[in-house]
């Protein structure tokens, strides 16, 4: 099973990306520089989406069932996704960034090696399971890096720079497509547990995170379109946004309030 | 514009909340049975269309279209929707906290009230950007008439929805299903079971330390038992045979660190569910996991009213059957026919305010792809609304 080599895969991955990281802080940089740490990323993230493929057709079902696969598909699409953004901005925080946020989630796997059973639960055998689950985690990876832009902006404005405003440009170009994203995982989830289970919502404790998830980010584009002045609180409301995000995705399970979750993850 | 206002005023349509759950307890949700919430709703839109068309120029109908109406009505929903996050839900107690409700928060004053609050300032705002048509207005209107849409359907259907469950024991007519206080109630429908069919994963193969945890080891305590299988458990080399496509007879072949082999065949398992267990060593135990469902529903003949006769139906896990405007579901099974017939269990769900609710999401999903491709203007047109 290619799961037990994940840890090869990621060091690959972090080679990539680190060479590339070197190469993009050096000051001497010979012509070929900047093509390499374009494309080297892009050879990381391959690895990573080689990992995937192998994984999905060796499991002989989507990776998307347990926590741990979670972690690796939402670590491929932040790797894509911060390499986009390095790649049209050139934003050398948004790589480092982006490589720390896909590795810390790789390396939690790495070291809690999880059981990878090829079953599927009957519930999840639905055309709605790719869907939903798959745009969940994009959506959670665009709004990661728009947490790290929020990061680096706040990180600004303390020290005294005033010039936050590329940031959250760029944070809030984010943060409309990851909440259109949002919109659609949770209607599809919704009309997938209709078809499932009965009942389109029933305030099940994931659910509910799900909405509040999407109600803070909901407050973040209106205080942004109307009062584009707050910078500060409008900066530590996409953090607290994104900490919501986290939990929803991967608290869930310490809450007291979700004890009767259905939204246990297998595994 | 000003965030204190805002705040006051999200903090005041939930403070009132709180005050009217104090004064008059929970919302009775059964007083909006149908047509009762179908006047509700038509009123309510009528009054806001009425708002809209008569009373455009007013300072309440301004404000109530305005950014800090917005803000403060995402606001004081959040606010509720916070609590019902962090505090257990649906847990009856006769504590101060059943008045307050705060363990059944969607039948409280408190939701109420900011949901009112919300569909009003969601309704206004949508007629406000109906026209002109263009992209951008186009994408604001299908997000907040779609979210109005749904969550008004939801909110007033949620007294006319019906939940049932129906158990039919194999090879009988059932036409009635119980309700959640235990009463019977008669159908538009009779189901026959003919059949209830089970399929399993393979089992699974797993060591167990005396302490009844799993085996601690750097890799798997835990293998699927297919044939062929070989495969190492901690020090422990087990290899899996069994007759093809039976999962009722499995021979293990353990081999200890010591080199020595053990046997251990599980042969006629009737029932796929119920773990075995074999020692391998003092302190080690080998196991047969329970069997995963891959499968189970129903085969049924469907009887309606409306003239079906032993119609043979399918009612599966994500296949339910629609029949008489009741959705049927796969709920649970008994299939341990040992201790008693076996039947399955149907969940009975009628909504007749579905199709509404579902007209709102689709306008929210428009609204979210439209979004996903619109390009954001780097300079807004701040508070165009107002």
């Amino acid at each position: 099973m290619i799961w037990n080599s994940l840890i090869w895969f990621v060091l690959i991955f972090l080679l990539c990306w680190g060479i590339g990281f070197v190469m993009l802080y050096r000051k001497k940089n010979p012509a070929c520089v900047p093509v390499l740490t374009q494309l080297l990323p892009v050879i990381g993230n391959i690895v990573l989406l080689l990992f995937v493929t192998i994984l999905w057709v060796q499991l002989e079902r989507p990776p998307m069932k347990t926590m741990a696969e979670t972690r690796v598909l939402y670590s491929l699409f932040v790797s894509w996704i911060t390499w986009f953004i390095f790649f049209t901005t050139k934003s050398k925080w948004m790589y480092l960034l982006g490589m720390v946020m896909s590795l810390v989630f790789l390396i939690v796997d790495v070291l809690n090696p999880e059981y990878q059973s090829k079953n599927l639960m009957p519930a999840l055998q639905s055309t709605w399971f790719i869907p939903h689950v798959v745009i969940y985690m994009i959506a959670y990876a665009v709004m990661a890096a728009a947490c790290l832009s929020a990061v680096k902006g706040l990180v600004n404005l303390y020290k005294g720079k005033n010039d936050a405003d590329s940031d959250i440009n760029l944070a809030m170009k984010l943060v409309y497509p990851g909440m259109a994203l949002l919109t659609m995982g949770m209607l599809l989830g919704a009309i997938w547990a209709k078809i499932a289970w009965g009942n389109y919502w029933t305030f099940d404790p994931k659910e509910t995170w799900a909405l509040l998830t999407w109600l803070f980010y909901l407050f973040t584009i209106h205080l942004h379109y109307f009062c584009p002045k707050r910078k500060k609180l409008l900066l530590w409301i996409l953090g607290l946004s994104f900490i919501v995000l986290i939990i929803t995705w991967m608290g869930i399970r310490f809450l007291p309030s979700a004890m009767q979750s259905i939204h246990v993850y297998g595994g | 514009m000003s965030l204190k206002r805002i705040l006051i005023t999200a903090c005041f349509v939930f403070g009132s909340g709180v005050v009217l759950q104090m004064l008059l307890g929970p919302v009775n949700v059964s007083l909006l049975k149908y047509p009762v919430n179908m006047v509700v709703g038509l009123q309510f839109v009528l009054i806001l269309t009425a708002m809209h068309l008569f009373l455009k120029k007013t300072k309440v109908v301004i404000w109530l279209s305005s950014a800090e109406a917005a803000l403060a009505s995402v606001g004081s929903f959040l606010m509720v929707i916070i609590l019902m996050a962090i505090i257990p839900q649906n847990i009856s107690s006769e504590t101060i906290g059943a008045k307050i409700g705060y363990s059944n928060i969607v039948f409280t004053w408190y939701y109420a009230l900011s949901v009112f609050f919300l569909l009003t300032v969601l309704a206004l705002t949508s007629m406000r950007r109906f026209l002109p048509c263009n992209f951008r207005n186009m994408m604001f209107f299908l997000n907040h008439s779609g979210m109005f849409i749904a969550l008004c359907a939801a909110v007033l259907g949620q007294a006319d929805k019906k939940q049932l469950y129906m158990q039919v024991p194999v090879n009988t007519t059932v036409w009635y299903a119980e309700n959640e206080d235990g009463y019977s109630v008669e159908l538009p429908f009779a189901l026959h079971l003919s059949k209830f069919v089970v399929e399993y994963h393979p089992r699974k193969v797993a060591l167990i330390s005396h302490d009844g945890q799993l085996y601690k080891t750097k890799g798997n305590a835990v293998a699927e038992a297919v044939r062929g299988n070989s495969f190492f458990i901690g020090p422990y080399r087990i290899r899996v045979f069994n007759e093809p496509d039976s999962l009722n007879s499995i021979l293990l072949k353990v081999s200890k660190p010591d080199k020595t082999t053990m046997e251990f065949s599980f042969e006629h398992l009737n029932d796929p569910q119920t773990p075995l267990f074999a020692k391998i060593s003092n302190d080690t135990i080998i196991t047969l996991l329970p069997a995963e469902p891959s499968y189970f529903g129903s085969e049924a003949l469907l009887y309606t009213k409306s003239g079906k006769v032993a119609e043979p139906v399918t009612i599966a896990v994500n296949k339910p059957l629609k029949t008489e405007g009741w959705d049927v579901y796969q709920h649970s099974y008994n299939n341990n026919t040992e201790t008693e017939p076996g039947y399955s269990v149907l969940y009975l769900v009628y909504d007749p305010w579905l199709p509404v609710v579902y007209i709102g999401i689709a306008l929210m999903l428009a609204g979210a792809v439209l979004m996903l491709f619109a390009r954001k203007k780097n300079e807004i047109k701040h508070n165009d609304l107002e």
